[in-house]
């Protein structure tokens, strides 16, 4: 815990510190969004996951405690959360977006989860497990798209579509074995 | 200083669980019965599980077992009448380290810490057995040879043990599954087994042997009270069995539970078809009692007919402490220090002791002053009383 709030605090900083004064302004305006973003990005990362370790018990390898769900398979955690609080800080609306396109996502990505694990596995767990790996895969396309695809800013200063992939995104992970 | 910091989160955790289901669960009435009469006993069986946290000095419910097996042995009016079964998980994290590993001088101080409740004088005396089951943790939850040479260096220290004059030794043998066969008296047979084998390693031509083997011993059984002994229980109202709160570990330990993800837990693939199988074998004679450890409290449930065991106990309250709640059939729950003791009458009767710690916690005696925890020791140990028994039979 205390390497990723180490790390999230240092991809925070090297964030605020690479940018020139008027973005620092505005990054400085977003600091509640940075933090929502932190902790809704680490959630998400959490829910992603499950799915993984869900999915890798289904093909026969489990963890046999909730130690094992650390190392790599955390890194959803980091990425999430770090992902978070840069566009939070950056672009509030485009983390908006994908808050609704994931919650969105991991909704459809259940229902679709469930019905499936009771189609393809046998036993009470088939359609929780159908639908943690549904709600993981949801998820992460749900919230791939609010945050990947182009956003028009309503306020008459949006980017053009060409440029918005020109947002300056530093993202930096350690995942230790 | 890690292990009161540890001991202190574990049991501010515990008890942030048991406030926060104390008021859902549903009252349990208490059941007392008076201790039988020495004379009218055939066997006395200690159960203990997840002991390996403990330790000598430390630890209370070592010392007050060891007390207890001293007072039976002296009781006992015959030789041989009394068993302690260790229900795995004798050695934590990660089972008794090589002797050339900086580990091991830890590892085997916990284990030592059990062989001691077998090694009082009288108990030597009377012929009492400490038989030590082996865990998932005893495996050091790995599979293959890393698991089994652990099994192995546990083994061969109860062997060490065993030549020194304590009668301790492990049962089934490391790296086999069982079930190991104890018949008792003329009342009694145990059979011991090894889940953890099953959830770790078994191939599934050996488990079927595994399950033949077991039907084959409790169906001649005769009229012997059968108890099996594992280390994994039947059922379980704990967090292995899935009784939880959802937003323990923020909802994501429930649905790792729930999608049977954790290989521990009652709800994974390996762990329903090992109690699949047992069922199985227990279609046409059900065993009177299952025991197993696994989750750290202590509980009493019946059986749901049919095939499934008339008693299922959980004693994994050796070392470690987890909150409990509640399944349909539960007689009895304790979130506290403990272990258990059945009693097989000459004339059929099975009584069920239940001895542990007040209140819900496992109290531990850490002060570095050793005069400090010596008296902590004896006024702690004075708290142990039986919380709860009943006639099983």
């Amino acid at each position: 815990m205390r390497r990723l709030t180490t790390a999230l605090t240092a991809v925070l900083l090297l964030g605020l510190a690479s940018a020139k004064p008027h973005e620092l302004r505005a990054q400085q305006r977003n600091i509640p969004a940075a933090l929502a973003g932190g902790f809704v990005g680490a959630a998400s990362g959490g829910y992603i996951a499950i799915s993984v370790i869900v999915a890798e018990s289904r093909a026969g390898k489990y963890i046999h405690s909730m130690k094992d769900a650390l190392g790599w398979r955390s890194a959803p955690v980091l990425i999430g959360g770090v992902t978070g609080m840069v566009v939070g800080a950056t672009d509030p609306d485009r983390l908006l977006r994908t808050v609704v396109y994931g919650s969105a996502g991991t909704v459809a990505g259940t229902g679709v989860g469930v019905v499936l694990g009771k189609i393809i596995w046998d036993g009470p767990e088939a359609k929780w497990a159908g639908g943690a790996i549904g709600a993981g895969l949801g998820m992460a396309i749900g919230s791939s798209l609010g945050l990947f695809l182009p956003l028009d800013h309503s306020d008459g200063t949006s980017q053009p579509a060409a440029n918005a992939g020109a947002a300056r995104i530093p993202i930096t992970f350690t995942i230790r074995f | 200083m890690k292990s009161p910091i540890r001991s202190a989160a574990i049991a501010a955790t515990t008890a942030v669980v048991l406030t926060a289901c104390s008021g859902k669960l549903p009252h349990l009435p208490d059941s007392r019965i008076p201790e039988p009469r020495p004379s009218e006993l055939e066997t006395v069986l200690f159960m203990m599980g997840d002991a390996g946290e403990a330790h000598r000095d430390t630890d209370p419910v070592m010392r007050v077992m060891q007390a207890d097996v001293e007072r039976w042995s002296d009781l006992m009016t015959r030789d041989s009448t009394i068993i302690v079964l260790f229900l795995g998980d004798n050695v934590y994290p990660a089972g008794l380290h090589d002797r050339t590993d900086p580990l091991f001088p830890e590892d085997s101080a916990k284990l030592q810490a059990q062989v001691d409740v077998v090694n009082g004088r009288r108990a030597r005396e009377k012929g009492v057995r400490g038989i030590f089951i082996p865990g998932n943790h005893d495996w050091g939850q790995t599979r293959g040879l890393v698991g089994i040479d652990r099994l192995h260096n546990q083994d061969e220290m109860l062997k060490r043990r065993h030549a020194e004059g304590s009668p301790v030794r492990m049962m089934p043998s490391p790296g086999t599954p069982g079930p190991q066969t104890i018949d008792i008296g003329t009342r009694l047979r145990i059979l011991l087994m090894d889940s953890a084998w099953w959830m770790l390693t078994g191939k599934d031509t050996s488990k079927q042997v595994v399950y033949r083997e077991m039907k084959r011993a409790v169906d001649n059984a005769g009229t012997r009270d059968v108890v099996v002994a594992a280390h994994h229980p039947f059922r379980s109202a704990s967090s292995h069995g899935g009784l939880m709160p959802f937003w323990s570990g923020v909802g994501l330990r429930y649905l790792l539970n729930r999608s049977g993800a954790v290989l521990q837990d009652l709800s994974s693939l390996p762990y329903r078809s090992l109690t699949q199988a047992l069922l199985a074998a227990f279609a046409e004679h059900p065993p009177l009692v299952f025991a197993g450890g696994h989750d750290h409290n202590l509980q009493v449930i019946d059986g749901r007919g049919g095939a499934e065991p008339k008693y299922i106990l959980v004693s994994g309250a050796g070392s470690k402490n987890d909150g409990v709640g509640y399944v349909k059939g539960m007689r009895f729950r304790h979130a506290a220090a403990g272990y258990m003791r059945l009693m097989f009458y000459r004339d059929g009767r099975v009584d069920l002791f239940v001895i542990s710690a007040p209140g819900d916690q496992t109290p531990k005696c850490i002060d570095p002053d050793p005069a400090a925890r010596e008296k902590c020791m004896v006024t702690t140990a004075n708290l142990y009383s039986d919380v709860y028994s009943a006639r099983l039979k």
